[in-house]
């Protein structure tokens, strides 16, 4: 077989193998750009790009509405009253004393007072005025200073040391004229 | 006070989307795509079917050819300078692929009898034919690419390498090598 006529035999082959194939064989596929505004239009859907655009707002409003909840619940279930104090502690020397006004005296027991040993906050200051006679009695022990303040105030019958100042004083204002102060005969 | 707020990504898709999309500019500009579609799907499904010979499969390449042209290109086809010379080698292309496909399914899968021929292609191709085809099968890919383009598409050896992006040398070999093998195979009937 030479040259020329092997061309003309796979010429001739892939011609009628070619004209075998017409139109009529073809399946009626719609053009490119058609098959593809098809297939979005299938796939998105008008409706749903217009669903797809309105729903923007969605995650906004869910934000917000989130934030109220939130809001909401901390206004309703936020304790109303104040919170409880914690439990008072015993003071520490060095530390000054704080009053607290609202502690009624009567409740606290009151501690001896010692010279070495200070006395609570709570039971230092204001309570000293309600303090009881039995409780003062061992006023003789206190310094000096606070002897005056608390005289004041202090019931007739628990003023026995200021008495026993006050009859030596007269004693001795009677040692120093010599007249009235002799006890009368019954 | 003023908030702006910034406008959502959904939103901005859909703009975009609604403004510039390929669907918009197939509607309003003149489709250059479809006209070369009608024009040449008929002679690249030849062309396929010259290759795989299987009529489904070369409609399957040319519908992909076309497809991919669109979604790379859009419509207007004003970036490609010789939209015909890229059709024919992206069928080439997509012809080489099923056959590889198809030989590494054959090693897979159990020997299928051949299927008859229709009564059309016996009417229109001859015994001779016939034989000549059937040898053009037991070419590889690239040998066949080869033939078909310089024998039936008349195609030069400058243009068939241009096309297949392979080396005139390459194409003068590679027909040479198809010719010998298809010379002994015609011959030995």
């Amino acid at each position: 077989m030479t040259e020329t006529d092997l061309e003309r035999r796979l010429r001739g082959a892939l011609s009628a193998r070619a004209t075998a194939v017409t139109s009529h064989h073809l399946r009626p596929d719609p053009a490119p750009s058609q098959a593809a505004a098809s297939r979005t239009a299938a796939s998105r859907g008008t409706p749903g790009l217009r669903r797809s655009a309105g729903r923007w707002w969605l995650p906004l409003t869910a934000g917000l509405a989130a934030a109220a909840v939130s809001i909401t619940a901390f206004a309703v279930l936020r304790p109303t009253e104040p919170a409880p104090a914690p439990p008072a502690s015993p003071a520490s020397p060095t530390q000054p004393a704080v009053p607290s006004p609202t502690v009624p005296p009567s409740e606290t027991p009151a501690p001896i007072p010692t010279a070495s040993i200070p006395a609570p906050a709570e039971t230092v200051g204001p309570s000293d005025n309600a303090r009881p006679a039995e409780t003062t009695a061992a006023g003789s022990a206190r310094p000096a200073g606070t002897i005056g303040p608390t005289d004041n105030a202090r019931p007739a019958e628990t003023a026995g040391p200021t008495n026993d100042i006050h009859e030596d004083k007269a004693e001795t204002e009677a040692a120093t004229t010599g007249t009235a102060a002799e006890p009368t005969p019954g | 006070m003023i908030f702006v707020l910034p406008m959502p990504t959904s939103l901005l898709r859909w703009w975009r989307g609604a403004s510039a999309s390929p669907v918009a500019a197939a509607v309003s500009a003149a489709p250059a795509i479809d006209e070369l579609y009608r024009e040449r799907r008929l002679p690249l499904v030849r062309l396929a079917v010259l290759m795989v010979d299987d009529l489904p499969t070369a409609e399957d390449i040319v519908q992909d050819v076309f497809t991919r042209l669109y979604r790379r290109h859009g419509t207007a086809l004003t970036a490609v300078a010789d939209p015909n010379a890229y059709l024919v080698s992206s069928v080439m292309n997509a012809a080489r692929s099923a056959l590889r496909r198809r030989r590494i399914a054959r090693a897979y899968l159990p020997p299928r009898p051949d299927p008859a021929p229709a009564a059309e292609d016996e009417a229109l191709l001859g015994t001779g034919d016939r034989e000549v085809i059937r040898a053009l099968g037991r070419l590889t890919a690239r040998q066949r690419q080869v033939i078909v383009l310089r024998y039936w598409s008349g195609l030069s050896e400058q243009e068939i390498a241009g096309t297949l992006r392979i080396t005139t040398g390459t194409v003068k070999s590679t027909a040479h090598r198809a010719l010998t093998l298809l010379r002994a195979q015609l011959g030995e009937r």
